[in-house]
């Protein structure tokens, strides 16, 4: 005799068990899960440098490679890196300057009057980290000032913040095509009114293995300020802005302008240097809204904390429009880096002169940069009795510990770590190898060194800038060089075949 | 060979079946004199009285004639001794009357003697055909007739009775025209008087006797007068001697059925006249037509006899130069109508209609026929061409036909029952034909708005169009687990028939046979593909309430409860979730699950009526249909025939039809089922893409949710998982409650198991979670079905019961119950249908990339979408990703290679050259918006990869280098030339390149074939592990290469041939046609209680 309640009874207990069952087998809340992404070397680093511009007599051009020195396990041989000169036909070009071995680093002094841009190309072992640079020393003369850029891989879309085309301000957009193939580029413009439409910018031919100089007053001309959208409608090539001040017959510096991220609401401009009290020297913040109206915070990361600078930080820039903001004396003579947030997304740059009274001054360019999250190399720097190499380093969100790592070709390292404070900068003179702390560099022979930049894990995002500052004869001599993570190793996703891309949501 | 006592009666006679044995009836009455009830007069004495002098004078004097009556008769005692007496009361009496028995077993023979004495009797041996036997009856040339009389043969049959003033009114329209050589009576029904049978008969072109009557036509004097016609029926026809022995009397050549017809074509062209004379009225049973008469053991069926005598009566006689076209006709109509009689599963019909034709072809009997008629022939054929029917009427007769069996099928598939009180019982034959001829068309629309399953249906709809308010317009529809369709149902069927499917790098997976349905669906709405799912997955909650509540009527409950349980069905929680997600599976599992339990109900049968295997048939057609669709649907077939093959079905027939319910769709689905026996984990999937959404845990389940997005709250299930419940405290009640429980249990194992598991797709390289919606679309049916089993008699039962705790309990279960399809319907239109599901643009491929890969080269484009730390590719080629794709797209082992090549070419590492995409053909690299910036900044960076455009938010990349899908390869592997190609076929011209391959950018497998312009085939061997590729020839010219796979091709014949064979033993059979009249034994009831013969005794 079955009892109809107890049936009952035996039924409820066991869905309530199977479905217990089920859902300790089951586990987590299923889905296709996160897989492990899986690092490799880089094998193939290609990247273009904007060009020697050497001038007579008063200029210094070199080009300087290197990849840094192996770590763990990675294969220490076969690859080679080379960097040579562009021309339209690869079979003339001539190799600048061969690396083989990682660890090593090259430089090439450019010889009076050439004119030409360079192209590295590292493959195998040599391509990890492969990092090239450019250095333009004018010790007089119109075009006086030290310049530094990094040489970068080709792309599609670059925004340059900071060119001027007023009266002495002499600023050429330079479109460097190292590919097979021609590239046809916009060049968006805007400026302190507005966007300019000019035929100049549209549909710039850059044949292939070529360069192309476009001066910036033909985009727009008597601009204090401008930030340029250099976009590849197809093909692909790197993209560098230069910038020359001269009032009257007195040098105010040169430099190249950094390429900074695209818009975005929350930037970081690191790398604002000391800058004497004095009236000459000056820091201005150009901020452009290339979208839709923007209402800007500026925040200042500096050694004591992130504080908004005197007198408000808030600023409104209207669509299409950049703004200036001169910052000097809120900084009051700290290095920092400028937090930038927005309600619509913004592209910033930064002009730094400094300039002692009675002297002759040089500027240069800062740009919003991406966190450094993965080691930056910086193959070349230069140290002597009146040149100083240092780091300035943000942490606008976590404390962050930087192992620094300095070898020269010799083959001789120094290892140093460096914390910086959850918001607040640092700026840190680097010395070669050789140098210890505290010892006076003698001479002015240069001694070129290799750094490599490595955040420690845990570490918040960190901002590096590398500054260079000679004290000259004539007046300073300074340069800024924003740090990007070196192509060590690429993560490769999984790939896995599936009909959905494209035609569905994401899966 | 034949019964020719019942000759020459409708074409309509089908072979004899269980009326025959009516002849075993025990014959009380009349037949054996000695028997007699003692009030009945003796057929002796009736007839003796007949012959009695003292009868009314006829008006006219009808003596100068002379009349032979020639009665055959076999085995008709049943009807002899009425006939008899109608020849005795004739008012013009006959002069002789000569029976001819062939070889009666019954008590003819007596019954003959009786009345007419030894000499009136002549026996002839039991082959003897009809004609032959009149011929025995009227004897030779009769010398002896004087001149001055006109003598007549009057033929009757057995089972004919004329009335009294028959022959006399015969006669006087004989006596008045004497143009008259063959004059017939009226034909009406033998008990029912009104029935009119005959007026003469014609034949139509395809052989069939025609009445020129309506079915069942009552005689209210209509056709009343006197007609030339082309034939009387042998029943009662007045002969002219002269004439039957010019002609030669009925045509020996024909033993039963036509010689009527035939004899009056021939007196016809003669130039004889052949008249109906309405005033005179014989009364047929038509025995031998009806089916009524037992054949002889060894006798032919009466079905091939009548087909081999309508073709030979139109070869004789049709004028000679239309014969071709005549003998054409037959043959195709003759195949027409086997293969509808097949289709009407009457297969021995069939197979009579097939040998009848051997006619046809006896030549030699059919010129020495013809060579006789044309002897007596003296008019020409067309004048009397008005005698035939019109050809127009036979067209409209088809149409009838046709329609005829269209609504008897329909009827017989819709189990309309709707009375409550039919507990149990399963109708499946017609219609109540009352029903269908209701005169009132607007209050038969009153009545069936006034039902309530329409409120019910309207409700869903509008649930169903309010919910769907987002989706009406804008793009196709997809979203979820649902792809794009395609265009037209052509492209579905295409797909579906296709051996080779050319996307990604091709693969030659059978395709899935729901495109076939949809396609089938499709194909009904105007071809458009788009409008199969798009109503499927609208209407699939209207559609399955109503299904439900249809397949709900056997149960005999009331209508409230019907519609309560419709509607929980329709709403249920698994079939909203689906339809959100697009998942088609679910949504036709819904909408056939009603439909298939009624057909296991009847495939199961019940004590009282067992199952057949037409049901059998239905169930396994629908079974395949759901589990082409949603294929955990066998394992939950399979699980349910094993219990019931276990515990109730006992039988050896019962255990087969479950086998076959769980082998047969299977077998339908080939060769599809081979894949899932290849890959059982296909069994947990269901159509449409796999979703790897993230699926909650299997809790939910436990109140009918599935999860995942478009899942209903929790909550919402609870009232139908407490009803199911509580009906376990019924269980003992009947059967149907375990039975529901039952499918319950096993949808529920189902769906847990379907919410725990993860699967692989063979043609993912991803492990997706499967979706529980299909098993809990089980479960829920079962759990409604489980509890109306359980309210069936709640009320008596409750009312009757003292006041306890069970009262209010059912109060709270039938309460929850109710709040569970209102809850889940108002939730789901305040939600709408929509998410994922959703209208938009199916587009992927910019226009011109598109365009380009129309070109011979058929490049391809790479689109690639990182997700969740995967880089998600396909490779499309000219088309966008359509409905079916996700199942044919190629094993996802084969596309290992591919794989590292695009995760190293999309990591900008520089490992591999981008270029190598070119040799699987791929020209472009698409990344759809919204672009991932880091994965577009490193394809910049990437040496060979060229942008191109930047098309509408997206961004594109062309490879560089020559690129196609065929090339002609050096022996370093770099590309000689490119080759044009088609789709999947190819026929390129080709240099002489001995050493050079001809390298296909698709799989290898065995179905290419590539052969030179001399015809030589090319050896063809496998490159780089998967691409096909061929020696090039060594001549130059067109080099063709093709896709064959004959497997493939029989495959589909193969399951043509068994869907067919399925579809027609699941109709519904041939509607037995004895409607003419209630087969009532005329013996059984007293003579004198049938007002009918009251006249005739």
């Amino acid at each position: 005799m079955i009892r109809p309640v107890a049936v009952l009874g035996v039924v409820v207990v066991a869905a309530l068990g199977s479905a217990g069952l089920a859902a300790v087998a089951a586990g987590s809340p299923r889905g296709p899960g996160v897989v492990a992404v899986h690092q490799v070397p880089v094998r193939e680093t290609v990247v273009a440098c904007p060009g020697l511009r050497s001038r007579t007599g008063y200029t210094d051009s070199s080009v300087a490679a290197g990849t840094p020195p192996v770590q763990g396990s990675a294969p220490s041989s076969g690859g080679t890196a080379m960097v040579r000169t562009l021309t339209e036909n690869p079979a003339k070009s001539r190799p600048l300057i061969v690396l083989r071995a990682p660890g090593a680093s090259g430089v090439y002094t450019g010889r009076n009057g050439e004119h030409d841009s360079v192209v590295g190309r590292a493959v195998g072992a040599m391509a990890p980290g492969f990092t090239v640079t450019q250095t333009e020393r004018t010790v007089d003369g119109g075009g006086r000032g030290l310049a530094t850029t990094a040489c970068l891989p080709s792309g599609s879309d670059f925004w340059f913040v900071g060119a001027g085309t007023q009266v002495g301000q002499h600023s050429v957009l330079v479109l460097t095509n190292p590919e097979d193939a021609s590239a046809i580029v916009d060049v968006g413009v805007y400026g302190r009114r507005g966007r300019f439409d000019s035929p100049a910018g549209t549909g710039v031919n850059v044949p292939a293995r070529s360069r192309v100089e476009i001066p910036v007053p033909t985009l727009a001309p008597a601009q204090p300020v401008l930030a340029l959208h250099v976009q590849v409608r197809s093909g692909r090539l790197s993209a560098a802005v230069t910038e020359t001040d001269v009032h009257g017959f007195q040098p105010r510096g040169t430099d190249w302008i950094p390429a900074t991220v695209e818009p975005d609401r929350a930037l970081v401009v690191p790398g604002v240097p000391t800058v004497g009290k004095d009236r000459q020297s000056s820091v201005v913040l150009d901020v452009a809204a290339p979208r839709a109206d923007a209402t800007v915070d500026v925040k200042l990361i500096t050694p004591d904390g992130t504080f908004i600078p005197l007198g408000g930080g808030q600023i409104d820039v209207r669509s299409g429009t950049v703004r200036q903001v001169n910052l000097t004396r809120a900084l009051q003579g700290q290095p920092a880096a400028l937090l930038v947030t927005s309600d619509t997304p913004v592209v910033v740059g930064a002009k730094v002169v400094l300039q002692r009274p009675g002297y002759f001054g040089d500027s240069m360019y800062l740009a919003a940069t991406p966190p450094l999250l993965a080691p930056a190399v910086v193959p070349d720097n230069i140290a002597t009795s009146d040149l100083t190499t240092r780091l300035i380093l943000s942490a606008p969100a976590n404390d962050v510990t930087v192992h620094l790592l300095a070898y020269d070709a010799a083959g001789h390292e120094r290892t140093t770590d460096v914390t910086v404070a959850s918001g607040t900068t640092t700026a840190v003179a680097v010395l070669p190898p050789t140098v210890k702390p505290g010892e006076p560099i003698k001479g002015l022979r240069y001694r070129r060194f290799g750094l490599v930049l490595t955040p420690q894990p845990g570490s918040g995002p960190l901002y590096a800038v590398r500054w260079q500052d000679e004290e000259g004869p004539r007046g300073p001599l300074v340069s800024a060089l924003p740090l990007q993570r070196a192509r060590l190793t690429v993560p490769v996703y999984p790939a896995a075949p599936t009909v959905v891309t494209g035609v569905l949501p994401a899966p | 060979m034949t019964n020719p006592a019942a000759a020459t009666d409708g074409t309509d006679a089908h072979a004899p079946d269980a009326a025959g044995g009516t002849a075993d009836a025990p014959v009380p009455g009349p037949v054996e004199p000695d028997q007699n009830p003692s009030d009945e007069p003796s057929f002796a004495d009736v007839f003796a009285e007949a012959f009695a002098p003292d009868e009314p004078e006829p008006p006219r004097d009808l003596s100068g004639h002379d009349v032979q009556v020639v009665l055959v008769s076999h085995d008709g005692a049943r009807w002899l001794p009425r006939t008899l007496a109608g020849i005795a009361a004739q008012t013009r009496p006959v002069d002789r009357v000569v029976a001819v028995d062939t070889g009666s077993t019954d008590s003819s023979v007596a019954v003959l003697t009786g009345a007419l004495g030894d000499d009136a009797l002549r026996q002839v041996h039991p082959d003897t055909g009809f004609a032959a036997a009149v011929h025995a009856g009227v004897g030779p040339r009769a010398a002896s007739a004087t001149s001055a009389t006109r003598s007549w043969i009057w033929v009757l049959h057995d089972d004919s009775v004329p009335a009294a003033d028959a022959l006399e009114r015969l006669l006087t329209a004989a006596d008045l025209a004497p143009s008259l050589a063959v004059v017939g009576p009226k034909v009406l029904g033998w008990d029912d008087s009104r029935r009119l049978l005959e007026v003469g008969v014609t034949i139509s072109g395809s052989g069939r006797r025609e009445t020129g009557l309506e079915r069942r036509e009552m005689d209210q004097g209509q056709h009343d007068g006197q007609h030339d016609v082309l034939a009387v029926g042998s029943a009662g026809a007045l002969i002219r001697r002269d004439v039957w022995d010019d002609l030669g009397g009925f045509d020996p050549q024909l033993p039963l059925f036509r010689e009527d017809v035939d004899l009056g074509w021939r007196a016809n062209l003669a130039g004889h006249r052949v008249t109906v004379v309405t005033d005179a009225v014989v009364r047929h049973v038509e025995a031998a037509a009806r089916g009524r008469r037992a054949e002889p053991v060894d006798a032919d069926r009466a079905r091939l006899t009548d087909r081999r005598s309508a073709l030979y009566v139109l070869l004789a006689n049709k004028p000679g130069v239309w014969l071709p076209l005549v003998w054409v006709r037959l043959v195709a109509g003759s195949l027409i109508r086997a293969a509808g009689f097949l289709v009407a599963k009457a297969p021995q019909d069939a197979v009579d209609e097939l040998r009848a034709m051997d006619v046809l072809v006896q030549l030699r009997t059919l010129r020495r026929a013809r060579a006789a008629r044309a002897t007596t022939a003296t008019v020409r054929s067309s004048s009397i061409r008005e005698l035939f029917p019109p050809p127009g009427r036979q067209a409209r007769q088809a149409a009838e036909a046709f329609g005829g069996t269209v609504t008897t099928l329909l009827a017989a598939t819709a189990p309309v029952s709707d009375r409550p009180g039919d507990v149990g019982v399963v109708e499946s034959g017609p219609l109540d034909e009352g029903s269908d001829y209701e005169p009132d068309t607007f209050g038969r629309w009153l009545a069936l708005a006034r039902r309530p399953v329409v409120g019910l249906v309207l409700a869903l709809l509008v649930v169903a169009l309010a919910a769907w308010r987002s989706l009406f317009a804008g793009g196709s529809l997809l979203g979820g687990a649902l792809l794009p369709a395609p265009d037209g149902s052509s492209d579905l069927w295409s797909t579906y028939t296709a051996a080779w499917h050319p996307i990604s790098l091709g693969s030659a997976t059978p395709s899935p046979p729901y495109l076939a349905v949809l396609a089938g669906f499709a194909t009904v709405l105007l071809g458009k593909a788009g409008w199969a799912v798009a109503w499927l997955l609208v209407l699939a909650i209207p559609l399955s309430g109503l299904l439900a509540y249809i397949a709900l009527g056997p149960l005999g409950v009331s209508r409230r409860l019907r519609v309560w349980a419709s509607a929980a069905y329709a709403l249920t929680p698994a079939l909203l979730g689906g339809i959100a997600q697009g998942r088609l599976g679910t949504a036709a599992l819904a909408v056939t699950v009603p439909l298939i339990g009624l057909a296991a109900w009847r495939t199961l049968g019940t004590p009282s009526r067992p199952g057949t295997w037409r049901a059998t048939a239905t169930l396994v057609l629908l079974l395949a249909v759901a589990e082409a669709f949603t294929p955990v649907v066998w394992l939950a077939t399979l699980a349910l025939a094993v219990a019931a093959g276990l515990t109730w079905v006992r039988d050896l027939t019962g255990r087969l039809r479950l086998l076959a319910v769980v082998v047969g769709p299977a077998l339908l689905l080939v060769p599809w089922s081979g894949e899932l026996l290849r890959h059982p984990s296909l069994v947990l999937l269901e159509a449409g893409t796999t979703v790897p959404a993230p699926v909650p845990r299997p809790w939910g389940t436990l109140f009918l949710s599935p999860g995942g997005v478009g899942a209903a709250p929790v909550l919402l299930g609870v009232g139908i998982v407490v009803a199911g419940l509580a009906a376990v405290l019924r269980i003992r009640d009947s059967r149907l409650v375990p039975t529901a429980l039952m499918v319950a249990a096993v949808g529920f194992v189902l769906a847990l198991v379907t919410a725990t598991v993860t699967v692989t797709p063979p043609a993912s390289a991803v492990t997706v979670p499967t979706y529980p919606g299909p098993a809990l679309v089980l479960t829920t049916a079962g759990l409604i079905v489980a509890a109306l089993g359980a309210a069936r008699n709640a009320r008596n039962r409750l009312t009757q019961q003292s006041l306890g705790w069970r009262q209010p309990a059912t109060v709270v279960v039938a309460g929850l119950a109710l709040l569970a399809p209102l809850g889940l319907g108002l939730w789901w239109v305040v939600r709408g249908a929509d998410g994922p599901l959703h209208r938009g643009d199916a587009e992927v491929l910019p226009a011109f990339v598109a365009a380009s890969s129309r070109q011979p080269d058929r490049v391809r484009t790479l689109v690639l979408q990182p997700f969740g730390g995967r880089l998600y590719y396909s490779v499309l080629r000219a088309d966008d990703p359509r409905l079916g794709d996700a199942e044919l797209q190629p094993p996802a082992s084969s596309l290992r290679p591919l794989d590292d090549l695009v995760s190293q070419v999309a990591s900008g590492s520089g490992v591999v050259a981008a270029t190598d995409l070119g040799r699987y053909a791929i020209k472009f690299v698409l990344l759809p918006a919204p672009v991932d910036a880091d994965l577009e900044r490193t394809l910049d960076s990437v040496p060979g990869l060229i942008r191109v455009a930047n098309p509408e938010g997206s961004s594109l990349w062309q490879v560089s280098g020559d690129i196609a899908r065929m090339r002609l390869a050096g022996a370093d592997g770099s590309t000689v030339a490119t080759l044009p190609a088609g789709v999947v076929d190819a026929d390129p011209a080709v240099p002489a390149s001995p050493g050079d391959t001809v390298v296909l950018a698709d799989r290898a497998t065995g179905g290419w074939r590539a052969v030179d312009a001399g015809g030589t085939a090319l050896t063809g061997s496998v490159r780089d592990g998967w691409a096909q590729q061929f020696l090039a020839p060594t001549t130059s010219g067109t080099m063709t290469l093709t896709y064959r796979d004959p497997v493939h091709t029989a495959t589909l014949w193969l399951q043509l041939v068994l869907v067919v064979v399925t579809v027609v033993l699941a109709l519904p059979g041939r509607r037995r046609d004895d409607e003419g009249e209630v087969d009532v034994d005329l013996d059984a009831v007293p003579a004198d209680s049938r007002p009918g013969l009251a006249e005739v005794t």
